[in-house]
């Protein structure tokens, strides 16, 4: 239904019957994309860890760069020179960089915020930087992304009161700039992101205003900043509810596997985390199960891949003797674990997407909770989110037995030893 | 030949490291050829089977004049990447290889130097070699990303020993193979297993007459003969640097030289007797090591010795101790030493050095007679 001939345009192949989730399939400039999606974080180009070549061989059609470390460095100048970032990096497949906002929150002992931008100081230089959302969209046009996210107003989650309302109105007077300074419509769309902190209200007139604008599709921010969860879905949710159906929906900075499944069922279809690479780097393996420490001594003698299922090359290779060996000593276990991980997340994804089409998707969550969760302790924030979407996980339906075909079994004796690793 | 210190004990402190010189062969300028492993598995099977792609590099045979240098930067003698370095060889290689037919280091090693005196058709170039060293950030996946990489990897026992992966491991590890080139993935290549990593550099003074010091993540650790031949016995590396005392160098009095030579040959004479009743051992290479730092007299005569010992192939050690500042050495000041050492060497095993580095040095030492040389530079 996107009107014009746009930057983007999403095809939904199947809605769940249950749930609010669906699966869709979004054709941007440099790649189709199928939703729901995870999208691994380049911060300056690069994902660290993998090469472009490697993201391609686990079959990752989109990931994230970062405007603000971008803009710094090489900054926009050297990057429209050397033909945008897809070239820079030689990474022929999509690219979505975030507007650099979000730094606001993460730097903010270096950045001050006026209406008519946020002025930054270089964590490398010192040297000072003014971004206004005008000079944010001239970044990213540079940059290329075939999607870029408008300047926003983020304040940390836990604000309230009138420095929250500001934050919103602003948000959605600087889409309007945003939208104005746009140069590359034809190729590149602007993400609005929602905003309004945990504040209903505020959440819903931000939602109602946006979709005002004739955009491509939707961000929701300001989450993730460490506020409670069940704040945290009600919100998502909201936003999910007031968003148009046929644009595709991004929820900011979510990566946790539970996180992911749930919002999935909330309606959301891209997801961006440095978290399974972060995590990678210290040793941590994600699995069916939950994670794996590999740092742990119990592992110093198993010769089982990290994940018997697993397709990546780092499973196919070696064990997790091997990997624990080296975790702490060797560069190249944040390499492998990051192959893994990577592959884990998308491999998440994509049986999420699979399972939306068959129409199986109440079942895989409820079978996927239990693998997370075996002795079915799961987290309330969790039954609450997947009740509102008439999935109820502590029921326990003969669903159950059926499901977990659509979800890779651990062999059992690996389950306990896994299980004793989630941290 | 350098002066003696009287001062240089094995106990001194602050070594400078020497660079270590490449030994020269008066016969040949350049030598290439092929080598058979013991364990039947052939250097040059790997890189046909490893690197279908790399096709154009290795089927020589039949292409006359091809510039196999101008079209990938990698150099495969060099096994260095680096694009400026490559120019800088290119023009000097096509000239130089003369082809050598297929060695076989087992039974008496026929280093089969059949030169067709052709100098610009390149037949299946094995050696000189570089090897591939477990590099930081270098994965596997990476690694097979790179064509024409040398089918040999080189690990050191510093590193391997170091591992909380206990020896056991391999014995459980893999029932199809319990070489070590199969528990690290490295399976489609060869394993060269030296003492120490050519870029971490070895403290002096800690080598006693039992057993050698290796430095591990966790510290020193002394090897001796018996545990030596265990973790070989567990890794079983297709080519085994024997156990020495390499820690002399430029500045090294003779006595202290005279003692590395003696322990190195009296490990590789304990080493020889065991590896005889060592049936897992079969199969692999023992190359002896050349002491004698930086006297023609000594070196000469642990050459002798070595070569009476009847090993696979020979390591010119004991020049420097190793690490990063053995990348400003100059082959040139040790020409000499390398031209008589090698006069000692048969033609038909090969020989090694490691810490030879930088591009322009790996030719000398190719034009010196060496033929395998480690990747630490690059890398």
């Amino acid at each position: 239904m996107t009107s014009k001939a746009h930057a983007l345009s999403l095809k939904i192949l199947a809605e769940c019957s249950t749930t609010k989730a669906r699966a869709c399939q979004m054709t941007l400039p440099h790649s189709i994309v199928e939703t729901p999606v995870f999208m691994p974080v380049g911060t300056q180009g690069t994902l660290k860890g993998l090469l472009p070549e490697q993201l391609e061989e686990l079959d990752c059609k989109i990931m994230l760069g970062n405007t603000y470390h971008l803009g710094n460095r090489p900054g926009p100048e050297l990057l429209e020179k050397a033909g945008g970032l897809h070239k820079f990096m030689n990474w022929n497949r999509s690219l979505l960089t975030d507007s650099g906002g979000f730094q606001m929150v993460s730097l903010l002992k270096l950045a001050e915020i006026t209406e008519e931008g946020v002025k930054f100081q270089s964590p490398h230089d010192g040297s000072e930087m003014m971004l206004t959302p005008e000079k944010s969209i001239e970044i990213q046009n540079s940059i290329g992304a075939d999607i870029i996210m408008q300047l926003d107003d983020v304040v940390h989650s836990s604000t309230t009161g009138s420095r929250l309302e500001e934050a919103m109105w602003r948000t959605i007077r600087w889409l309007d700039r945003c939208l104005k300074a746009h140069k590359r419509p034809h190729d590149q769309s602007i993400f609005p992101i929602v905003q309004g902190g945990l504040d209903t209200e505020l959440r819903k007139k931000c939602a109602y205003e946006l979709i005002k604008r004739d955009v491509d599709g939707y961000a929701i921010g300001g989450l993730s900043g460490g506020e409670e969860k069940s704040d945290f879905w009600r919100m998502v949710s909201l936003s999910t509810d007031i968003l148009p159906d046929d644009k595709p929906r991004y929820l900011m900075g979510v990566g946790f596997a539970v996180d992911l499944v749930v919002c999935a069922a909330l309606g959301c279809d891209m997801f961006d985390c440095v978290f399974p690479t972060r995590t990678a780097r210290f040793g941590s393996a994600l699995v069916p199960s939950g994670q794996l420490n590999l740092k742990s001594k119990i592992f110093s003698s198993d010769f089982r891949p990290i994940d018997d299922q697993c397709k990546c090359s780092t499973c196919k290779n070696f064990t997790r003797a091997y990997l624990h060996t080296i975790v702490t000593n060797e560069t190249v276990a944040c390499h492998l674990l990051s192959v893994h991980n990577v592959a884990y997340q998308l491999n998440l994804m994509k049986s999420v997407h699979d399972s939306i089409i068959e129409d199986k998707f109440p079942q895989f969550i409820k079978a996927f909770f239990i693998q997370q969760f075996p002795n079915k302790d799961f987290p309330q924030w969790a039954i609450d989110a997947l009740d509102s979407v008439n999935v109820k996980l502590n029921e326990n339906t003969q669903d159950n037995g059926q499901s977990s075909v659509n979800v890779k079994n651990k062999v059992s004796d690996s389950s306990n030893i896994e299980n004793s690793e989630i941290s | 030949m350098q002066v003696a210190d009287a001062l240089s004990q094995c106990t001194r402190q602050n070594d400078e490291p020497v660079i270590s010189p490449d030994e020269d062969d008066p016969y040949v300028t350049e030598r290439t050829g092929q080598m058979k492993l013991p364990s039947g598995r052939n250097l040059a099977d790997f890189l046909h089977n490893s690197e279908t792609e790399s096709a154009t590099v290795i089927n020589v045979n039949n292409v006359n004049n091809i510039d196999i240098f101008s079209e990938c930067v990698y150099d495969a003698d060099t096994d260095d990447v680096e694009e400026i370095a490559y120019k800088k060889k290119k023009t000097k290689l096509n000239k130089k290889y003369e082809t050598v037919n297929v060695t076989q280091l087992n039974n008496d090693s026929l280093y089969d130097k059949t030169t067709d005196q052709c100098s610009d058709k390149l037949d299946i170039l094995i050696f000189p070699r570089c090897m591939i060293r477990n590099a930081p950030h270098l994965t596997l996946d990476v690694l097979k990303k790179i064509q024409r990489v040398p089918p040999i990897a080189h690990m050191y026992l510093s590193s391997l020993q170091c591992s909380s992966f206990d020896i056991r491991c391999f014995k459980e590890d893999t029932k199809s193979s319990s070489n070590c080139s199969y528990v690290f993935k490295f399976s489609d290549y060869a394993v060269y297993c030296s003492l120490h990593d050519p870029a971490t550099e070895v403290p002096s003074g800690y080598n006693e007459k039992s057993g050698t010091a290796i430095w591990t993540k966790g510290g020193k650790y002394k090897l001796d003969v018996n545990h030596f031949m265990q973790i070989q016995e567990a890794f079983q590396p297709d080519i085994c640097e024997a156990l020495y005392d390499g820690d002399t160098n430029k500045d090294s009095t003779r006595k202290r030289l005279l003692k590395a030579m003696d322990r190195t040959l009296n490990f590789l004479d304990e080493i020889q007797d065991k590896w005889k009743s060592s049936q897992k051992l079969q199969n692999t290479a023992l190359f002896g090591v050349i002491e004698g730092g930086y006297s023609i007299q000594e070196r000469q005569k642990s050459a002798h010795e070595t070569v009476t010992r009847n090993v696979d192939g020979y390591v010119l050690a004991g020049f420097h101790n190793n690490g990063p500042k053995t990348e400003i050495f100059d082959l040139s000041q040790v020409t000499e030493i390398c031209q008589k050492t090698m006069e000692c060497l048969p033609e038909n095993k090969p020989r090694l050095m490691q810490n030879v580095w930088r591009p322009d040095k790996v030719m000398e030492g190719i034009t010196l007679g060496i033929d395998m040389f480690d990747s630490s530079y690059p890398l």
